[in-house]
């Protein structure tokens, strides 16, 4: 296998609160190829976005990375120093968030946030950085990017802000882009133009993108290879065509059937029973024990381990033990 | 059927004053909901989609009568609204409700559950505490939340499990008319097929009238009987679901639906057609249609002229110079 560009390696990061310590994110493991779009798909509390703060070295109190490593270009990123980590931020590791609002900041203009990365990293001076800005701007499909250079952020349209985000994230061509639910808050016609940029963006830089979501639309849409979370532990992954084929947790196979499809006419919509618990409500065993239609005396009892189920399908459910069962063959949610 | 409509409205208007500055001598309005007229038939659920600044959530707001309309009528069980007393209001309140989008700021903390549900029962109707006691309980059994729950606060329940106390309160007076805003929107994709089916259960158990507002296709899809598609502030297409579905004639109902990702990967849209652009700015619409800047179709005709709302097959009402369907079935002999 070639070496990866990002490897997280039975990461754990806590919270440690008041109430009790939340293990957010618990024994993670997965790895992204350069040039490669991995989905991270989850409901909320599912660990997804600690997952994707961890890696960038963004958790703070009173969140901790207790254990794991997370090796991105051969570096291990647990317990680098702020100073390097800033460097690699930025430079290599970019993020876009859910929000592009309140990730700008509105008493500055658009060219004046694009230009300090750009000149922080690249060490250009202010010309050479607006121009940069201006080209980065009409790349990501904004019309008179010489005006919105010097607009700021209230001016513009939703679908406009994330874009300049992503003007903002790529323009020192960073080797990983982390997507955090980029399209979530925008009008689904927007949505599906964002998308298509980024697939393009990147099609072209050889970025690879960690992309969180929830909708499971987009992860068909946009992803290579699928990471589904469910209690802090990633449950399944697997490329995404298999994913969608042959799901092997109940809890992926929930998630595919309840998803809304358009060309489906149902008396009933299939739904996943329950919801997802607190912090401090997931059962002994199994995460998803008291939620899942194939449970058993085993799955409240232990807590499932990772079995490999195919090429590179990994399933942490007790289901697969001796042979591995077809969901798809089963009755399950209804 | 009885003779007149449930729900009548006509020609209905809302402008909200947006003029900044205090010594403009022109004033700014937005027109959130410029002229839109439809009907709604006892039993019957009608979907309202569209994206934000569309006037969908006006437009619900106006029918509960939190806002007072600029100009149009609503009639409402063949009595026109604007014509009634405050106490005649009053009155009538009870028979229209309304299921808010986000479950978690559309409940008093500071109340149990009980007295949440009660409370509607309380305003409008006598009854002694044994009676009372025993309406919710039945209430509570009718959405599906443990009885045990009765005497808890609204932070201690998932998002789920409070939109299910919101729909208890909501149809606590048995109303004519419910307005659900949004009501799935902010829930995990796994539970809002559980209330996108309870919803649809109820209304047929209790033969209930829905005006059901959503962003977004696919969540209308499921309990709506006609779908009403709304673009900066008027309908531009009102049919029967099966109808919009198969044969939608506004290129922006087109676009829609082709926006909507599909969760399977083997059907990847990366040939289909987008709608470009954003949403105009509704303080200053552009001419003629409103949605001319972004239809792929656009003629002459469209940047001049306002098309009208018009019938163009058996109940299918569309505002389009160009309705998709028969122009394009000729355009494909060619």
């Amino acid at each position: 296998m070639e070496h990866a560009l990002l490897t997280v390696n039975r990461l754990k990061t806590y919270f440690y609160t008041e109430a009790g310590v939340v293990p957010a994110v618990d024994d993670v493991s997965f790895s992204i190829q350069k040039g490669e779009i991995v989905a991270i798909v989850g409901e909320s509390g599912s660990g997804k976005s600690v997952t994707s703060l961890s890696v960038m070295g963004l958790i703070e109190e009173p969140g901790k990375i207790v254990g794991g490593e997370i090796l991105f270009a051969g570096k291990d990123l647990v317990g680098m120093s702020m100073k390097k980590m800033r460097e690699l931020r930025g430079n290599q590791l970019a993020m876009i968030f859910q929000e592009p609002l309140t990730s700008l900041n509105p008493v500055f203009s658009i060219g004046n946030q694009l230009a300090e990365s750009i000149r922080l990293h690249q060490k250009k001076n202010k010309r050479e950085a607006r121009k940069i800005g201006i080209e980065m701007l009409k790349k990501v499909g904004i019309a008179r990017p010489d005006k919105v250079y010097d607009q700021h952020p209230h001016a513009l349209s939703g679908g406009m802000r994330q874009r300049v985000m992503i003007a903002m994230a790529l323009s020192c061509n960073p080797q990983l882009l982390i997507a955090d639910e980029p399209t979530t808050a925008l009008d689904v016609t927007i949505q599906a133009q964002i998308l298509r940029l980024m697939k393009d963006l990147i099609e072209e830089s050889g970025t690879s993108i960690l992309f969180i979501t929830h909708d499971l639309g987009v992860v068909a849409e946009m992803a290579d290879q699928v990471i589904v979370m469910y209690g802090g532990q990633v449950v399944e992954q697997a490329d995404v065509y298999t994913l969608f084929k042959e799901p092997k947790h109940p809890y992926t196979k929930g998630l595919i059937d309840s998803t809304p499809k358009i060309d489906e006419w149902k008396e009933e919509l299939v739904s996943i029973p329950g919801t997802v618990p607190g912090p401090f409500e997931f059962p002994e065993g199994c995460k998803f024990a008291d939620r899942c239609p194939f449970v058993m005396d085993k799955c409240k009892a232990e807590r499932p381990t990772v079995t490999k189920v195919g090429k590179g399908h990994e399933v942490r459910c007790w289901l697969h033990g001796e042979k591995v069962v077809d969901l798809n063959e089963r009755a399950s949610f209804t | 059927m009885s003779e007149h409509p449930l729900l009548e409205v006509r020609g209905l208007q809302k402008s909200f004053d947006v003029t900044k500055g205090f010594f403009k001598k022109e004033k700014q309005y937005l027109r959130a909901v410029n002229d839109v007229s439809f009907t709604v038939q006892n039993g019957e659920v009608l979907g309202v989609v569209g994206e934000s600044g569309c006037g969908k959530s006006t437009l619900g707001n106006l029918i509960v009568h939190l806002h007072e309309p600029t100009a149009g009528k609503i009639v409402f069980e063949g009595i026109d609204m604007s014509a009634l007393s405050r106490e005649q209001l009053r009155r009538q309140r009870a028979d229209i409700q309304m299921i808010f989008q986000d479950p978690f700021s559309s409940l008093n903390p500071r109340k149990r559950v009980f007295d949440i549900i009660a409370e509607p029962l309380r305003t409008h109707r006598d009854l002694n505490k044994e009676e009372l006691q025993q309406e919710v309980l039945d209430l509570m059994d009718l959405v599906g939340l443990n009885r045990s729950f009765l005497n808890r606060y609204p932070h201690e329940f998932s998002g789920g499990q409070r939109q299910r106390i919101g729909i208890a309160r909501a149809i606590a007076l048995r109303p004519k008319l419910i307005i659900c805003d949004e009501p799935v929107s902010a829930l995990d994709v796994s539970i809002q097929s559980q209330i996108l089916n309870l919803l649809k259960k109820l209304q047929k158990d209790l033969q209930l009238t829905y005006i059901f507002i959503a962003h977004g296709l696919p969540a209308v899809k499921h309990v709506s009987d006609r779908i009403a598609v709304m673009y900066l502030g008027k309908i531009v297409e009102w049919t029967t679901k099966e109808e919009l579905f198969t044969n939608p004639m506004h290129p922006y109902t087109e676009g829609l639906l082709s926006a909507i990702p599909i969760p399977d990967p083997t059907k990847r849209k990366e040939q289909r057609p987008l709608l470009e652009g954003d949403i105009p700015n509704p303080v200053n619409p552009p001419p003629g249609c409103k949605f001319h800047p972004r239809c792929p179709y656009k003629t002459e005709i469209c940047m001049q002229v306002e098309p009208e709302f018009t019938d163009k097959r058996a109940g299918h009402f569309v505002a389009c110079h160009h309705p998709l369907g028969a122009e394009k079935q000729a355009e494909k002999k060619l």
